[in-house]
């Protein structure tokens, strides 16, 4: 899956680096000077309490929402001042937390827009032709790899919000992304399914190589799939690190799990 | 100084009749989400009623004014509510765009049947004494209105502000469980709400008619000046919403003492300019500071109709050939209009339903695209065909300066703007008279070939099927599935790498261009053009004739150029009955706006079948699954 575009920049740098994000509401600094870094192949946990944060990163991520100051650097060039699209097209993708499919679609055709739309936002006069830049194996592969193949012919705004989010999950994929960030991708999933979605993340991430940043509520999906964490108060960074070590810092206990939360935690961790 | 003092007043008059419009569209839009571009409707509706009552059944004045205002306007307050509104929950902001809009053609075409469309002058009813303040006279009928316009204003602030009801009124928009909790029934709610805000448009209308006269066209246009002032306060602040007013009115009339020694100023700009202002602010808005209220559904016309079989298509094209020599020369000539209209729908079609927006300056494009044609034919001598070429040129960077606000702002604020434009180009553009010819038009000429009927419908029907085949191919493109995108969610659309900018820019182009071309079919199939054939009026009936005959194909456009020509024929070219077409129009297309298939796709729907076995348990049959989307009556 190597995309001709990329590798411009040394190896040792992370495919997303973003410097001392901070985002202003009025007088309120929601987020204070947050650090990340994440590379393909990386499975990463962004965590933190309600309003810690965590949104106001991923919309900052995508420039949505104007920076009071710091950078947003993909692949070695500064991208802080580009549009979503044009971060998207250098390799960023997202699913959201409310869905946001191609409702009328089917699930295949969401997914071979997905395989598409780069090349379609590269060159706008592909607008016009037909379905040349589609790239009907990989959404093959990807019904396959998700499952998702009983109900590819079906609209995709017909079907349950847990099918929805491996639809959306599997298009962002279609666009061949180096970085997928995952805007909570267990809500609205039963207990069964987001194992499933652990599953599933870890298989594509190994298939396509690319790194994947998560928003999560739910600790035995971050616990499940996540190598790193990097936990949020306040719009501040509080701590980082490999998984087990994170959940154990007590500085993360106070600040996030309350203490009986690492009761059911601790043994897993 | 004081030569300006009445110029001054009269200018706060009119402001404050605005301003009586405006707030009465502002409430009802912050109250129930909808926004009614019948507004201007109802105004002429309760003002005509008021002065039937008065001048031609000769009721007193009090009594008239009270059963006009009181009871007319509160009732059409109340209809639409029951009827219109409660059908709308859950549905698309396309589908309330087009039933508002139904409503006012419907509103506009029943005037006119009901009270004749010849325009009367009409006796004040308000004193006419004056206050003499030395060198200037102040009316009382004045002083009356700016006083009543501030009674309205600031009533209706301290209703919102203090009383539970007005309190209710503020929350049902966002959160109809709460308004049920604090006691109150959101139904009752917006029943009130739509009475206070129809009998606010009445009284606008009432107090316009001395002013104006009695004519439904020039009535419901003073009134959609309001509309501009309504969106300087976002629809949703009514103080912004009344100083604009004001200052709209205050402009107007002041330009005609200001400008008084250049008539082509005063009498060319002065009536565009709030048009001006509601076009220029949707344009140059700030992307987010407008936001749509209440939760719309995603546009119903996302399921796709089943195509036409390449047999049906044949069979359909051998029936136009064979038409184009069978119809005698009369029906020969409604057949050829029906399809150069049928161009022109295809073109309006193409983009309600490829990109769910709607555009309602569409006359403007054609009625641009026919006046090109006729001097690049005629006046430059261009060959027919570069002429058409030329049309639509010409026509596309209108249709790409319409794109500007498509790019930035939500549907309804879109339909605003293009309403604006719509009505700038008429009162700008299309009133000059070396371009439009004024009221007398110009003549179109055909070339050699072609300057018979036959041969020029004939030539049509071509163009008709190549139009056609330039929608099918555009659908199956990647244009085709990026508009489908973008409709069912431009955030997903933006961030798989797709900028909003060029598809959006593509499909008004392609609408406009085809539009272009379209004008200039038309105008040779009639041989003439003018500018009361593409007033901006004429643009909403057109967007509710399509969506009758149906937005998702192409065929739904031809059926409703069809019915629209041959409307006078299939009422038996009785005359008495001929202004009943535009009134069932309109009401066709508040029944049909959530079915963006209309009635091609009720037809097709309906199968021999199923005529046959009406008793069967099933049914009646059931149209495309999920076309209609959830409602809820009320």
């Amino acid at each position: 899956m190597a995309d001709p575009k990329v590798g411009g920049a040394g190896a040792s740098e992370s495919f997303l680096v973003a410097r001392d994000l901070s985002v202003r509401f009025g007088g309120l600094l929601a987020v204070d000077a947050a650090s990340i870094e994440v590379d393909r192949g990386e499975i990463v946990g962004l965590i933190g309490p309600n309003g810690a944060g965590k949104t106001t990163i991923f919309a900052a991520l995508w420039g949505l929402l104007p920076l009071a100051s710091g950078s947003v650097m993909l692949d070695g060039h500064d991208v802080t001042s580009w549009s979503p699209a044009r971060r998207a097209r250098s390799g960023l993708a997202r699913t959201f937390q409310r869905l946001e499919l191609f409702g009328s679609m089917t699930v295949r055709e969401n997914l071979r827009y997905g395989t598409e739309a780069r090349a379609l936002g590269e060159r706008p006069w592909r607008l016009l032709g037909g379905g040349r830049h589609q790239d009907l194996d990989l959404a093959e592969e990807i019904l396959d790899l998700l499952e998702l193949g009983p109900v590819a012919d079906r609209s995709a705004g017909e079907l349950p919000v847990g099918i929805g989010r491996l639809i959306e999950f599997g298009r962002a994929l279609a666009s061949r992304p180096n970085l997928l960030l995952l805007d909570e991708p267990s809500s609205g999933l039963d207990p069964a399914e987001t194992v499933a979605f652990v599953g599933q993340i870890r298989r594509a991430v190994e298939r396509f190589g690319c790194g994947v940043l998560l928003i999560e509520h739910d600790m035995s999906l971050v616990i499940g799939v996540c190598e790193r964490l990097q936990v949020i108060d306040f719009g501040r960074l509080v701590s980082e690190g490999p998984t087990a070590e994170v959940v154990v810092d007590p500085r993360v206990q106070a600040a996030y799990l309350g203490s009986e939360a690492v009761g059911v935690v601790g043994p897993s961790g | 100084m004081s030569a300006y003092v009445p110029f001054l007043v009269a200018g706060l008059v009119t402001g404050s009749v605005y301003a009586i419009a405006a707030t009465g569209l502002v409430l009802t839009y912050r109250t129930t989400g909808l926004f009614n571009f019948a507004h201007g409707g109802v105004s002429m509706v309760v003002g005509f009623a008021f002065h039937q009552l008065r001048s031609e059944w000769s009721v007193a004045t009090p009594i008239a004014f009270v059963l006009s205002l009181f009871v007319v306007g509160p009732l059409v307050g109340v209809v639409i509510d029951r009827l219109l509104f409660r059908n709308l929950q859950g549905s698309s902001q396309a589908a309330r765009i087009v039933v508002t809009i139904g409503l006012l053609v419907f509103l506009s075409g029943g005037a006119a049947v009901v009270f004749g469309s010849e325009p009367r002058q009409v006796e004040p009813f308000l004193s006419q004494a004056t206050i003499d303040l030395g060198t200037v006279n102040l009316g009382y009928d004045q002083l009356t209105i700016i006083a009543i316009g501030l009674v309205v204003l600031v009533g209706l602030l301290v209703f919102f502000r203090s009383s539970r009801l007005g309190l209710a009124m503020r929350a049902v928009v966002d959160n109809r469980t709460l308004v049920r909790l604090g006691g109150f029934s959101a139904g009752r709610i917006s029943s009130i709400t739509w009475a206070l805000g129809t009998t606010l448009a009445g009284l606008a209308g009432i107090l316009f008619v001395p002013l104006v006269g009695l004519d439904t066209v020039t009535l419901v246009l003073l009134v959609v000046k309001a509309y501009a002032a309504a969106v300087f306060g976002r629809l949703t602040d009514l103080r912004i919403a009344y100083l604009a007013a004001i200052l709209l009115g205050l402009i107007e009339s002041l330009s005609l003492k200001v400008f008084a020694g250049y008539p082509t100023l005063v009498n060319g700009i002065r009536p565009s300019i709030p048009f001006l202002c509601l076009f220029g602010y949707l344009a140059f808005v700030k992307r987010g500071r407008l936001r749509e209220l209440g939760v719309a559904a995603p546009w119903e016309g996302s399921v796709r109709s089943r195509p036409f079989s390449r047999r049906v298509q044949a069979g359909w094209v051998g029936v136009g050939v064979l038409a184009v020599f069978a119809l005698s020369p009369t029906r020969l000539f409604v057949f050829g209009f029906a399809l150069a209209l049928a161009c022109i729908f295809v073109s309006l079609g193409l983009l309600i339903g490829m990109s769910g927006q709607i555009n309602l300056a569409h006359t403007a494009l054609v009625g641009t695209g026919a006046f090109v044609y006729i001097h690049a034919t005629v006046d430059w001598g261009v060959p027919f065909l570069f002429g058409l070429l030329i049309a639509a040129a010409a026509v596309i960077p209108l249709g790409l300066l319409i794109a500007v606000p498509a790019l930035r702002l939500p549907s309804l604020f879109l339909a605003l703007a293009t309403f604006g434009f719509g009505l700038l180009v008429d009162g700008l553009i299309f009133t000059s008279i070396p371009f439009s010819g004024g009221q007398n038009g110009l003549i179109a000429h055909r070339p050699s070939l072609l300057s018979g009927d036959r041969a020029y419908v004939l030539f049509l029907l071509v163009m008709l099927c190549g139009f056609i085949g330039i929608v099918g191919l555009l659908r199956r493109s990647a244009l085709g599935r990026t508009l489908v995108a973008l409709r069912d969610s431009p955030t997903a659309t933006e961030t798989l790498g797709v900028d909003q900018l060029w598809p959006r820019f593509a499909i008004f182009a392609v609408s406009a261009g085809l539009g272009g071309l379209g004008g200039g079919l038309y105008a040779g199939m009639l041989q003439a053009a003018s500018k009361t054939y593409f007033n901006t009026f004429t643009s909403l009936s057109w967007v509710a004739v399509v969506v009758v005959g149906g937005v998702q194909s192409p065929a739904g456009a031809v059926l409703a150029a069809f019915l629209l020509a041959f409307a006078p024929e299939l009422i038996g070219n009785r005359p008495d009955l001929l202004e009943l077409v535009a009134p069932v129009f309109g009401l066709g297309a508040i029944v049909l706006a959530k079915r963006p298939g209309g009635l091609l796709g009720l037809l097709r729907s309906v199968r021999l079948g199923d005529l046959v076995t009406i008793s069967s348990p099933r049914g009646a049959p059931v149209p495309a699954s999920g076309s209609l989307g959830p409602t809820t009556n009320g």
